[in-house]
């Protein structure tokens, strides 16, 4: 609960009002025959938020989106929509609109027969079709092209198209899958904060699918990590930044360095970690002795000294440094071999090539990433080993 | 059958539309065609010889009521068969392109499994079932639909249900091919903007499918005009098509040059037909392309 209170702590007007709930999956999972592809699924979505849907590609990000929509089934669960259960809704008649990942714009029909295609079915009146279509098209900036064909734009305009199509229906929550996709560098950041501006303007949901972490960073108020199937960390970009849950998260999202330790005690607030470079100190979280932790430590937070420094600090040899316009990148090669990158702005100085350099960091820069053995037990215990004994039978019968 | 003429003329322009043409392949349909244009202004004499004479005589007999009356019952013949095969196929096509791949593949047999026997045979087996004696007025009369046997073979209706049966599988491969290729994701985001199946069906699936369909009647029609063996089996002779008139003219009646001038008519329609595709076609190839 405290991080929904958060997120939406950045549009000031929204934070006075108690968000409301429009979209919630509670305990959903899929599967395509024996493959389990989104996993006892609870997520719960809110008016006006821009939430943003990570995660590798095949990690059942569109599955997700396309269950939301009403084009695939959940294999169990529920989704409910405006606190209304879906199960036996239609695609059109949810109060939802989908921006597809390959624009599906119609060939066969100019932009302005594409962008009035919802109204018709609806049998909106022709007047009233003709003045939307106009304001969508004033909306994402194609006036004057309405009798062009979807072959005759480009990629970017054919985005806005696609927007403009599925907002001219004022659903209440818009479904992009990976809306940018398909754009380059340029287009796509230019795209980015222009859709991030239309949300705001609008003010519904966008639930936005999207590989790319730096996207969503950018434009979310809150991001669902998903990962095989789970939602491993929902939260606001900040704290998933800051606080990643898991190892996959801290690794996914931006550059970090995880170094792999083992718990030895906890004294006074600082838990002591064996680590194969060298001893490290941490935050004390209540590790039970020799259990095993992740410390992530972003490139920007570690320093260097070419003398150890009082309380811990690794030692290794600088390998390489290089010059990334803003920053400058350090690599450093521990005594276990393993390289840890430290960014420093360019008008700070570098270590010399080739130096042997202590690395450290604030206690209160590094993140312990960790899975307490009570979890891994339950973990364990929760395994769907039912599916995993028919998937080992369907592979046998398969052989005979 | 590979080498008369009638088989000739019907698998020239198929040729030139279904392959990029290939220069051997035009040479070597070229030079018989020149061949049967040039002696299609010939005249013959009594022991039916060709005599380089030129003459319009051949084509002037095309308007010849009796010849106009043929072409007249081989173009109705020919448009209802590619009627029907649309009505048949198109179904069948879109049924078969969103099944599961081991269904698409059983269809796919039963629709081919008939053309591994001898068409003529095929045919044949027709008159069983359909004849005055056949299983089906057997049958009727059992059920005391009909009191007397009814006859069905030897009507138009019987050639172009032989024509639709020998012809189906060339409408329904191009109509599925087309319906195959067509983007999921534009039906769903019809359905997504509050289309129902008929509604997406209409103003989505079928203009992006006429290409599809239009290749169809282009492989039906043709045939259906020429397939001789088909009327004189189904139709009795009571039912000509144009490929029986020129057929007669090389087997029977010896007058080369007119089967000749038949047969140039037969191309011109046919190249009409061919230019007609293409010129829609290439249209909607555009269209379908984003
Ligand atoms: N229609 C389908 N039939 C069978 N398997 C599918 C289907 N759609 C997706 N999958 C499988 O589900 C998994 C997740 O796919 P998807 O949701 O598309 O991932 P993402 O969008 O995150 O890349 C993949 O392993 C994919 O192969
Ligand atoms: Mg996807």
């Amino acid at each position: 609960m405290e991080k929904e209170t958060e997120s939406i702590k950045e549009p000031p007007s929204i934070a006075e009002e108690k968000p409301n709930p429009i979209v919630e999956i509670i305990g959903v999972d899929k599967f395509y025959d024996s493959n389990h592809v989104v996993k006892n699924l609870n997520m719960t979505i809110y008016e006006k938020e821009f939430l943003s849907i990570l995660g590798p590609s095949g990690c059942g990000k569109t599955t997700l989106l396309r269950m939301i929509a009403g084009f695939e089934h959940q294999t169990s669960g529920t989704i409910t929509i405006e606190g209304e259960n879906v199960e036996n809704k239609e695609p059109f008649e949810r109060n939802i609109n989908t921006v597809f990942q390959s624009y599906a714009l119609f060939p066969h029909m100019n932009i302005y027969d594409n962008i009035a295609y919802g109204l018709r079915m609806k049998k909106v009146p022709k007047n009233e079709i003709k003045s939307r279509v106009d304001k969508a098209l004033v909306m994402v900036r194609l006036e004057g092209f309405e009798q062009r064909y979807p072959s005759q734009l480009s990629g970017g305009q054919k985005q806005r198209v696609a927007i403009a199509r599925a907002i001219i229906n004022n659903p209440r929550v818009l479904l992009l899958d990976e809306p940018l996709g398909a754009l380059d560098m340029k287009l796509r950041k230019q795209m980015q904060i222009e859709l991030k501006s239309l949300q705001r303007k609008l003010g519904i949901t966008f639930i936005y699918v999207t590989h790319d972490q730096e996207e969503a960073l950018t434009m979310s108020d809150r991001i669902a990590v998903m990962n095989a199937g789970n939602v491993d960390q929902l939260g606001t970009p900040e704290e998933i930044y800051a606080r990643p849950a898991t190892k996959f998260i801290a690794d996914f999202i931006g550059e970090t360095n995880l170094f792999e330790a083992v718990a030895e005690e906890e004294r006074g607030g600082t838990a002591y970690l064996y680590c194969e470079a060298g001893d490290l100190l941490g935050k004390s979280e209540g590790f039970d002795p020799n259990e095993i932790v992740y410390v992530s430590v972003r490139p920007e937070k570690i320093r260097c000294s070419s003398q150890a420094v009082e309380g811990f600090s690794l030692g290794g040899v600088v390998r390489e440094n290089i010059y990334l316009g803003n920053i400058i990148k350090t690599i450093i090669m521990l005594t276990n071999g393993q390289a840890v990158r430290i960014n420093t702005p360019v008008d700070l100085p570098v270590p010399a090539l080739g130096s042997i350099q202590y690395i450290y960091w604030d206690i209160k820069d590094s993140v312990m990433i960790y899975t307490p053995s009570n979890d891994i037990i339950k973990q364990i215990e929760n395994a769907d080993f039912a599916a995993f004994a028919g998937e080992i039978k369907t592979k046998e019968a398969g052989n005979v | 059958m590979f080498n008369s003429p009638a088989f000739r003329k019907k698998t020239v322009p198929l040729f030139a539309m279904i392959s990029p043409v290939t220069a051997w392949l035009v040479l070597l349909i070229a030079a018989p065609l020149v061949y049967i244009l040039i002696i299609s202004f010939c005249t013959t004499n009594e022991s039916h010889n060709i005599v380089f004479h030129f003459t319009l005589r051949n084509y002037a007999r095309l308007f010849d009521p009796t010849i106009l009356g043929i072409y007249t019952n081989s173009l109705i013949v020919a448009v209802l068969t590619t009627v029907v095969c649309i009505l048949i196929a198109y179904p069948f096509g879109y049924i078969m392109a969103s099944t599961s791949p081991f269904k698409k593949t059983l269809m796919m047999i039963f629709l081919m499994l008939p053309f591994w026997t001898n068409s003529l045979i095929r045919l044949y087996s027709w008159r069983v079932l359909l004849g005055k004696n056949g299983y089906i007025n057997d049958f009727l009369i059992y059920i005391g639909l009909i009191d007397a046997p009814i006859e069905m073979m030897f009507t138009r209706g019987a050639v172009i249900l032989g024509m639709v049966y020998t012809l189906l599988p060339f409408m329904v491969l191009p109509v599925y091919t087309v319906i195959d290729k067509l983007d999921n994701s534009l039906i769903e985001a019809s359905k997504d903007l509050g289309a129902g199946f008929w509604q997406t069906f209409r103003n989505i699936t079928l203009p992006l499918t006429v290409p599809g369909i239009f290749a169809g009647s282009i492989m039906v029609f043709i045939p259906a005009l020429g397939y001789f063996f088909v009327s004189d089996l189904m139709g009795g002779g009571n039912n000509q098509i144009i490929g029986n008139v020129i057929s007669r003219q090389f087997k029977e009646a010896y007058n080369w040059p007119f089967g000749a001038a038949l047969s140039i008519m037969l191309i011109v329609i046919t190249l009409i037909c061919v230019k007609l595709y293409t010129r829609s076609g290439g249209k909607l190839d555009e269209l379908g392309t984003v």
